[in-house]
C-alpha cells in the first residue's frame, strides 16, 4: 500500500465518514441538549426568548461585546483563527473542485493568493494563542492536556495544507497528512470541545434569554 | 464521605445546561476580566473558569472519588466554590460562549452540602433562616417592634404614612433584607418612606415570609432553598397579591 492508497481512502470514504459523523454527531449535540432539558433541566427551555437569543448570539458573532472592548488583541486573534478556519475550509478552490468532482456541485471560491493570506493569518493567531497559554500565568493554570490535543487538531489541517500547496517537505506525503487530520478534525467535532461550533448558539441562546429577562442586556 | 450520595447529587445535578457548559468551556480565561476576586487579587486560582475544576474532575470520576484523598479533595472543592465566588455572574458577560460559571459553582456547593460540609457561617445563617423565618434569627416580636418604630418616626415626618401588616387583598407584598431590620432600620424607613409617597397599595407579611433573601439558594442547599422560597410564595398566596417585591 502507498501513501496514494492512503490518499485515495482519506479522500474519499473516509470522509464521507467524517463528514457524516461530524453533521449528524453536531445535529446529535444540539438534540440532546433539548432532550436532557426537557427531560431534567425545563427551566433551560421555559425561559427561551428567541429575541434575546438572538440579539446575544449577533452580538458575540460580531465583535459588539464587553470582551471585545476589554480584550480587543484577544478577541482579533479569535476573530482571525475562526474565519480564516472557515473560509479556507469551504471556499478554497482545490477543496471545492473536490466537491465538483465527487457530488457535481460547486460554489464560489476564494482567490488562491487571499487563501494563502488567510492560512499565514490563521497560523499568527494559532501562534498567539499558544503564546497566551503559554505566557500568561491564569490561562496556563487553567490550561489541560486536551486543549493541547484540540489546538494541535485544529491547526495541523491548516498547516499541513500550507506545507502541501508550497510544495514544502514531500508533497504526497503532506497531502495525505493533510487529508487525514481534516478528517481528525471534522471527527473530533461531535466529541471534544470543538463541539462549540453548534454549542455556541445554543449556549448564547440561553444566556441571552436570561440576561435579557434580568433586563441587563441579553448579550 | 457518602459515596453514593455524593453520586446522586451529582446525577441530579447533571442537567442539560451542565452538561452543555463542561463540555464547551474552551478554558480562554477572558472570564478572569469580570471576576472581582481575580480583578484584586490576579492569582490563577481566582480565574472564574478554575471553580469549574473540581466538578469537571468529579464528573470523570463519576462521583467515585477515592475514600483516601475524598476528605481532603472535598475540603478543596469547598475552598473553590464557596471561598472564592460570590455568584455575581459577572464572568459571564465576559465568557465567549455565555457560560453561567454561577450556576456551575452553585451546582458544585450542593455536593458539598450532600456531604454535610456546608460552610459554618452560611450553615448557621441557614439553621437560623429555616427556624426563625430570617437569617438573622430575629424573633417575629422584635420584626414587629422594629417595623412599628419605624413607622412612628416616619409618622412624624408624614402624618398619614402606614405600614399594613397582613393586609389582605393589597397589589404588593414587601419582604425584606433581615440585615435592614436588625441592624439599618434606618432603610425600613426609607422604604417605607418610598412606598407612602409612591402611593403603594402594599402589605408587609407577619408570616415567615418576610425574608426574601435565600441563603439556602445561595448555599447551594436545594430542599433548604424550595422551603425558604415557599414560605415567601405561601405568604404572597395566602394574601393575594399580585407582585411579591423582593429584598437586595
Amino acid at each position: 500500500m502507498t501513501l496514494l492508497h492512503v490518499y485515495d481512502f482519506a479522500a474519499g470514504p473516509l470522509f464521507a465518514f467524517s463528514f457524516s459523523v461530524f453533521a449528524l454527531g453536531s445535529a446529535w449535540r444540539v438534540l440532546r441538549f433539548i432532550l436532557l432539558a426537557k427531560a431534567a433541566d425545563p427551566a433551560a427551555l421555559r425561559g427561551f426568548r428567541p429575541a434575546w437569543a438572538l440579539k446575544s448570539v449577533l452580538h458575540w458573532l460580531i465583535p459588539a461585546n464587553i470582551t471585545a472592548r476589554a480584550n480587543p488583541l484577544m478577541t482579533f486573534a479569535g476573530f482571525a483563527f475562526h474565519i480564516a478556519l472557515i473560509a479556507v475550509a469551504l471556499t478554497f478552490s482545490a477543496h471545492v473542485v473536490l466537491w465538483d468532482l465527487a457530488w457535481n456541485v460547486s460554489w464560489w471560491t476564494l482567490p488562491d493568493q487571499a487563501a494563502d493570506w488567510l492560512t499565514y493569518l490563521f497560523l499568527a493567531a494559532a501562534a498567539f494563542l499558544i503564546w497566551r497559554r503559554l505566557a500568561l500565568p491564569h490561562v496556563r493554570a487553567l490550561t489541560t492536556p486536551s486543549d493541547w490535543l484540540v489546538l494541535s487538531i485544529t491547526v495541523a489541517p491548516m498547516l499541513t495544507g500550507l506545507m502541501a500547496y508550497r510544495q514544502w517537505g514531500d508533497y504526497d506525503l503532506m497531502i495525505t497528512l493533510h487529508v487525514l487530520s481534516g478528517n481528525l478534525m471534522l471527527l473530533a467535532v461531535p466529541f471534544t470541545k470543538l463541539s462549540h461550533a453548534v454549542l455556541f448558539f445554543v449556549s448564547r441562546a440561553v444566556t441571552g434569554s436570561d440576561f435579557g429577562k434580568r433586563s441587563v442586556g441579553a448579550w | 464521605m457518602d459515596i453514593a450520595k455524593l453520586k446522586q447529587t451529582l446525577a441530579g445535578k447533571s442537567g442539560a445546561r451542565l452538561k452543555l457548559w463542561m463540555e464547551i468551556c474552551a478554558r480562554c480565561g477572558l472570564c478572569a476580566e469580570g471576576c472581582h476576586f481575580f480583578q484584586s487579587d490576579p492569582r490563577p486560582e481566582h480565574v472564574p473558569a478554575y471553580r469549574l475544576k473540581p466538578l469537571a474532575e468529579l464528573l470523570r470520576m463519576n462521583g467515585e472519588v477515592d475514600e483516601a484523598v475524598g476528605e481532603a479533595f472535598m475540603q478543596s472543592l469547598v475552598d473553590t466554590v464557596y471561598g472564592t465566588c460570590t455568584m455575581c455572574q459577572r464572568c459571564s458577560m465576559f465568557c465567549p460562549h455565555g457560560i453561567s460559571i454561577a450556576f456551575l459553582v452553585r451546582a458544585t456547593r450542593a455536593l458539598a452540602v450532600s456531604q454535610g460540609m456546608t460552610p459554618q457561617g452560611l450553615a448557621s445563617g441557614l439553621a437560623n433562616a429555616l427556624e426563625f423565618g430570617n437569617n438573622l434569627g430575629i424573633s417575629e416580636e422584635d420584626y414587629r417592634e422594629t417595623v412599628e418604630w419605624q413607622l412612628e418616626e416616619l409618622q412624624a415626618e408624614m402624618p398619614d404614612a402606614i405600614a399594613p401588616m397582613d393586609k389582605k387583598g393589597a397589589e404588593v407584598l414587601v419582604t425584606f433584607h433581615p440585615r435592614d431590620i436588625k441592624f439599618y432600620p434606618q432603610n425600613l424607613y426609607n422604604y417605607l418612606k418610598l412606598y407612602n409617597a409612591a402611593g403603594l397599595d402594599f402589605t408587609l407579611t407577619s408570616s415567615k415570609g418576610w425574608d426574601s433573601t435565600n441563603i439556602g439558594l445561595f448555599a447551594g442547599d436545594d430542599p433548604a432553598a424550595t422551603e425558604l422560597c415557599g414560605r415567601v410564595v405561601a405568604a404572597g398566596e395566602n394574601l393575594g397579591v399580585r407582585t411579591v417585591l423582593s429584598a437586595e
